[in-house]
C-alpha cells in the first residue's frame, strides 16, 4: 500500500536562517508518529510547510499520491490533511458548535458528493463534541474553556474536517499529567477510528507511549526516524536532548 | 531636454524636505513600529502642534522652533493620557483591532475638525528671520525655510536614537519593543514603559508642527496628506529603524518633489501612497529589512 | 426566520414606508434629508459587510463612493439612461475596483490593509482629478431632469430609489449574517489562519466581501450627481463618508445587519438637525466625538449593550 504521505528533500530559509534542510519523511495509513525535538528544531515549520501555512522552498510533498506542493491550505484540509494549532485558535465569537461547523461546512461539504444537510450537520457538531467531553459546553463561547478544553476543542475542530491525516501539534503542552492523559485517550480513539496521526510533542512520556514511530528533528535535519526505543537510544538524539 | 538645474534642485529640495518627514514620521516609528499601537491620528497631533506654533509665534513673536521643544512637555503629557485610554480601552480589554483603529481614527477626524471650528479653513503661517532667506552654493538653492527644519529633525533623530541606545527606559522601549514576555519576567511593567515611549511619541509631534509651519501655511486639513506619507516611509524604513525611516524619507521626499517639480503639484499626494502599496505589496519588511 | 421570508417582510415594510412617507410628507425638504439617512443606510450596511463580518477595517469609502458617482456623470454626459440603470452600473465599477483592491491589499494585515485602503482613495482621487473630461478638480455640473419618472418631484424620485436600494442591501446583508457564507465571514475576522486550515478558502470569501461592499457602495454614489447637481472630488471623496461609514456600524452594532441600519438612522439625523441648527463642521465633529466614545465605552455598539442587559436579565 503506498504511503499516506512522502515528503522529499523538503528545505524552508527565512532570509538567511535555514529552518528545514533535507527532511525526509513517510507516513503510511494508521501510523501514530511521534515527531520530537529541542526548542527551535523546525517541528513547527515543518507542520506549517506540510499543512500549506508556509511556502516551502525546495523539495517536494506528496499526499495520498497527488502532489500538494502548490495548494493553499484549505484545498490540502479538503484532501484529508488537518492539523491543530499548537496555540488554541478558536473562533471567539462563535460558540462551540458553530467552531466545528465551519470545518463540517467548508471541507466535508465542499467534497464532492458529500452534500450533509443542516440537520445533519448540528448533530455532527454534538457528536463530535460528545467525543472529546464537551458536549454540556456546546452553546458556549470559547472564552468560556478551560486550558484543556480549548485544546480539545482544537482537536475536534481538525477531526470534523474528516481528516485522513492529522497533525497534532504541540496539544499537551503545559497540561497536568491527568490532563496529558485525557488528551491521549482521544487520540488513541480517533486512530483507532482510522485516522493516521502525527503527534507534535515535548512530553516524552506521552510521546514514547503514543508512538508507533519516532521521528527527530535537531536544528532543521532528521537525525533519527524508526522504532522508538530505539531512535532515543541513538548518540546524536541523547547529544541534541542532553548537550554535549 | 530636462534643464539640469531644476533637476538638482528638485532634487536637494527632495533631501531637505525628507529630512523634515523623517521629524514627522518618528512618532509613528516609536508608537507603531516599535509598540505595535495603530497611532493614525499622529498627522491630528503634528497639525496641534503647527497650530499652536501659530498662535503663540502670532502673538507673542517667539520663534516657532523655540515654541516646539518648550511645549513638548505638554504633549508628552497629552500623549501619556491618550496612551492610558488606549490602553484601558483596547490592550487591557483585548478588543480586536477594529476597534483600536476606529479610536484612533476619530481621533484623527475629531482633531481636524476641532482645529476647523477655532481658526476657519484659511492658511496660516509663522514669522521668523530665517523664513524667506535663501544660501546659494553654485547652482543650488537651498531656502533656509527648508534648511533650518531639515537639520533640526536630523538633531531630533540623533536625540532618541541616542535616548533610546544609551538611557535606560530608552533601551526599556527598545526591549519592550523586542520581546514584551522577556520584560514581564524581568518585572518592568510594560505599560508604563509603552506610556512613557507614546508620550515621547506625541511629544516629536510637537517639534514636527513647528517645523511643518515654517515650511509652508498650513490649514487643518493637510493632515490628511500626512497619514500616507508616514505610514509610507515607516514601512519603507523596515518599522523599527532610525537610519532605515531616514532613508525611506528621503527617498519620498526627493521623488515627490520631482514629481511636483515636472508633472505638477496636483501628483504630489499621489506619490506617497502609492509608494506604500507599491512597498507592501513587494517588500514589507521594508528596505533595510527588520 | 428564513431568508426568503425576510426578504418578504422586508420589502412589505419598505414599501409600506414608502408609500406613508411619500403620502405624508408635503415638505421636500424630509425627502432631501431622507435621501441622506438612507444612501448612509446603503454605505455603513455595505462597510459592515467587510467590517463587521469579516474583519478588514476600509477607510476608502470615499473612493468606491466617488466612483458610482463619477461613473453616473460619463453616462450622463455620453448618452441619457434612466438613474437605476446607472446604479447598476455605478455598482459594477464600484465592484471591480473593490475585486481589484481587494486582490492587491488583502493580503495585508489589519492596520496594513486599512492604510491601503486610504491609499487606493487618495490614488483613485488623484486619478480623478486630473481626468478633465469629469471636470478635474473644477467639478462638474450635472442638470437635474425636469420631470421625473411616476409622480412627485426629482428629489422624492430619487428618494424612492434609495430607499429601495436601502432595503435590497439590509436584506441581502441578513442573508449572508445567516448563510455559510456569513459563517465563513465570521471565521476569517476571528482567525484567519484556523479558518483557512478548516477549509475556508479565505482569498476567494475576502475577495467576494470587497467586491459585494464596493458595489453597494457604489450603487449609493451613483444617484449622487442628480441629488447635488454639482460634483466635485473634494466632496465626493471626502473622508467624512469614512467616518461615518465606520462610525455607524461601530455605534449600532457590526455583528448584526440592524446595527449599521440603527446607526446610520441615528447619527444620520443627528447630522441632519445639526446642519440645519447648528453648523455643518460641527456635525461632523459630533459623529467623531461619537466614535470614539462608543468605542470606548460600548465596543459593541447598541445591539452589542442591548445584548448584554438580555443575558444579564438570564442570570
Amino acid at each position: 500500500m503506498p504511503p499516506l504521505l512522502e515528503v522529499g528533500a523538503l528545505g524552508k530559509r527565512f532570509g538567511g536562517f535555514v529552518a528545514l534542510e533535507g527532511i525526509d519523511l513517510t507516513v503510511n495509513t494508521g501510523e501514530r508518529v511521534g515527531l520530537i525535538g529541542p526548542n527551535g528544531s523546525g517541528k513547527s515549520t515543518l507542520v506549517n510547510c506540510l499543512c500549506g501555512a508556509l511556502h516551502h522552498d525546495s523539495g517536494s510533498i506528496i499526499f495520498d499520491g497527488r502532489a500538494i506542493d502548490g495548494l493553499p491550505a484549505y484545498r490540502r484540509t479538503r484532501l484529508g490533511l488537518a492539523r491543530s494549532f499548537q496555540l488554541p485558535k478558536p473562533f471567539r465569537s462563535l460558540n462551540l458548535v458553530d467552531n466545528l461547523r465551519i470545518p463540517l461546512l467548508y471541507t466535508v461539504n465542499a467534497r464532492l458528493g458529500a452534500r450533509l444537510s443542516d440537520g445533519t450537520i448540528g448533530e455532527r457538531c454534538l457528536a463530535l463534541l460528545d467525543d472529546v467531553g464537551l458536549a454540556d459546553k456546546a452553546t458556549r463561547l470559547p472564552r468560556d474553556l478551560t486550558q484543556v478544553e480549548m485544546r480539545k476543542l482544537e482537536l475536534a475542530r481538525a477531526v470534523a474536517s474528516a481528516p485522513r491525516l492529522l497533525f497534532a501539534d504541540e496539544t499537551m503542552a503545559g497540561l497536568s499529567p491527568s490532563e496529558v492523559e485525557e488528551i491521549l485517550v482521544v487520540l488513541v480513539r480517533l486512530n483507532e477510528q482510522g485516522i493516521t496521526i502525527v503527534l507534535i510533542e515535548h512530553i516524552m512520556r506521552a510521546v514514547m507511549s503514543f508512538s508507533t514511530r519516532l521521528v527527530v528533528l535537531v536544528a532543521g535535519q532528521k537525525i533519527a526516524d524508526g522504532a522508538p526505543q530505539e531512535a532515543i537510544r541513538n548518540p546524536e538524539v541523547e547529544r541534541a536532548y542532553l548537550g554535549e | 531636454m530636462i534643464s539640469l538645474d531644476l533637476a538638482v534642485n528638485a532634487v536637494v529640495a527632495g533631501l531637505l524636505l525628507g529630512g523634515f518627514y523623517a521629524a514627522v514620521t518618528v512618532g509613528v516609528t516609536i508608537s507603531f513600529g516599535m509598540l505595535d499601537i495603530v497611532n493614525i491620528a499622529h498627522p491630528a497631533f503634528i497639525m496641534l502642534g503647527s497650530f499652536v506654533a501659530y498662535v503663540v509665534n502670532s502673538n507673542f513673536g517667539i520663534d516657532p522652533i523655540l515654541i516646539g521643544v518648550v511645549m513638548a512637555p505638554v504633549f508628552f503629557l497629552v500623549g501619556m493620557a491618550v496612551y492610558q485610554i488606549y490602553y484601558y480601552a483596547f490592550e487591557q480589554r483585548g478588543e480586536e483591532s477594529i476597534q483600536g483603529l476606529a479610536f484612533f481614527f476619530g481621533l484623527l477626524f475629531v482633531g481636524e475638525v476641532a482645529l476647523i471650528l477655532v481658526f476657519g479653513v484659511d492658511y496660516r503661517f509663522v514669522e521668523a528671520p530665517y523664513i524667506g532667506l535663501s544660501l546659494h552654493l553654485g547652482v543650488v538653492d537651498l531656502p533656509l525655510r527648508m534648511l533650518i527644519p531639515c537639520l533640526v529633525s536630523l538633531l531630533m533623530l540623533a536625540v532618541l536614537q541616542l535616548f533610546l541606545g544609551r538611557t535606560f527606559i530608552g533601551r526599556a522601549i527598545l526591549a519592550v519593543s523586542q520581546d514584551r514576555l522577556a520584560l514581564q519576567l524581568m518585572a518592568a511593567n510594560p505599560s508604563t514603559i509603552k506610556r512613557i515611549a507614546f508620550g515621547i511619541s506625541i511629544a516629536t509631534a510637537s517639534v514636527a508642527g513647528a517645523l511643518l509651519i515654517i515650511i509652508q501655511p498650513v490649514e487643518p486639513s493637510i493632515g490628511r496628506d500626512y497619514i500616507g506619507r508616514i505610514f509610507a516611509i515607516c514601512v519603507l524604513g523596515g518599522m523599527t529603524s532610525f537610519p532605515g525611516m531616514l532613508a525611506g524619507a528621503m527617498l519620498i521626499g526627493v521623488v515627490e518633489s520631482i514629481t511636483a517639480t515636472f508633472y505638477g503639484p496636483s501628483w504630489a499626494p499621489a506619490v506617497a501612497f502609492g509608494f506604500l502599496l507599491l512597498t507592501l505589496a513587494v517588500r514589507p519588511a521594508g528596505i533595510l529589512g527588520r | 426566520m428564513r431568508a426568503a421570508k425576510f426578504w418578504g417582510v422586508s420589502f412589505l415594510v419598505a414599501a409600506a414606508l414608502l408609500v406613508l412617507t411619500r403620502g405624508f410628507f408635503t415638505n421636500e425638504y424630509f425627502f432631501f434629508a431622507g435621501y441622506v439617512v438612507l444612501q448612509y443606510i446603503v454605505l455603513s450596511t455595505a462597510w459592515n459587510i467587510l467590517g463587521g463580518y469579516t474583519g478588514y477595517t476600509n477607510f476608502g469609502v470615499g473612493a468606491f463612493f466617488a466612483v458610482g458617482a463619477y461613473s453616473s456623470v460619463v453616462l450622463h454626459k455620453l448618452t441619457s439612461l434612466p438613474v437605476p440603470v446607472m446604479i447598476v452600473v455605478g455598482g459594477l465599477m464600484s465592484g471591480i475596483l473593490g475585486f481589484g483592491m481587494g486582490y492587491l491589499t488583502l493580503r495585508l494585515k489589519g492596520v496594513f490593509f486599512a492604510i491601503a485602503t486610504l491609499a487606493l482613495a487618495i490614488v483613485a482621487q488623484t486619478f480623478i482629478v486630473n481626468w478633465d473630461y469629469v471636470g478635474g478638480s473644477r467639478g462638474v455640473y450635472v442638470i437635474r431632469p425636469q420631470q421625473a419618472p411616476l409622480y412627485g418631484s426629482y428629489i422624492q424620485y430619487l428618494y424612492s430609489l434609495m430607499l429601495v436600494l436601502a432595503w435590497v442591501s439590509v436584506a441581502i446583508a441578513r442573508t449572508i449574517e445567516r448563510s455559510r457564507l456569513g459563517l465563513g465571514f465570521n471565521a476569517i475576522r476571528d482567525d484567519e489562519a484556523a479558518a483557512e486550515a478548516g477549509g475556508v478558502p479565505t482569498l476567494r470569501l475576502k475577495l467576494i466581501s470587497t467586491t459585494l461592499s464596493g458595489a453597494l457602495m457604489g450603487m449609493a454614489g451613483a444617484p449622487l450627481p442628480y441629488y447635488v447637481t454639482y460634483l466635485d472630488p473634494a466632496s465626493s471623496f471626502n473622508l467624512s463618508y469614512a467616518v461615518n461609514s465606520v462610525a455607524m456600524p461601530l455605534i449600532g452594532g457590526m455583528t448584526s445587519w440592524i446595527g449599521p441600519v440603527i446607526g446610520a438612522v441615528l447619527l444620520g439625523t443627528i447630522q441632519q438637525l445639526a446642519t440645519v441648527t447648528i453648523s455643518s463642521a460641527l456635525n461632523l465633529l459630533i459623529v467623531g466625538v461619537l466614535l470614539v466614545a462608543f468605542v470606548i465605552i460600548a465596543p459593541n455598539g447598541i445591539v452589542g449593550l442591548v445584548q448584554a442587559r438580555r443575558r444579564a436579565r438570564l442570570r
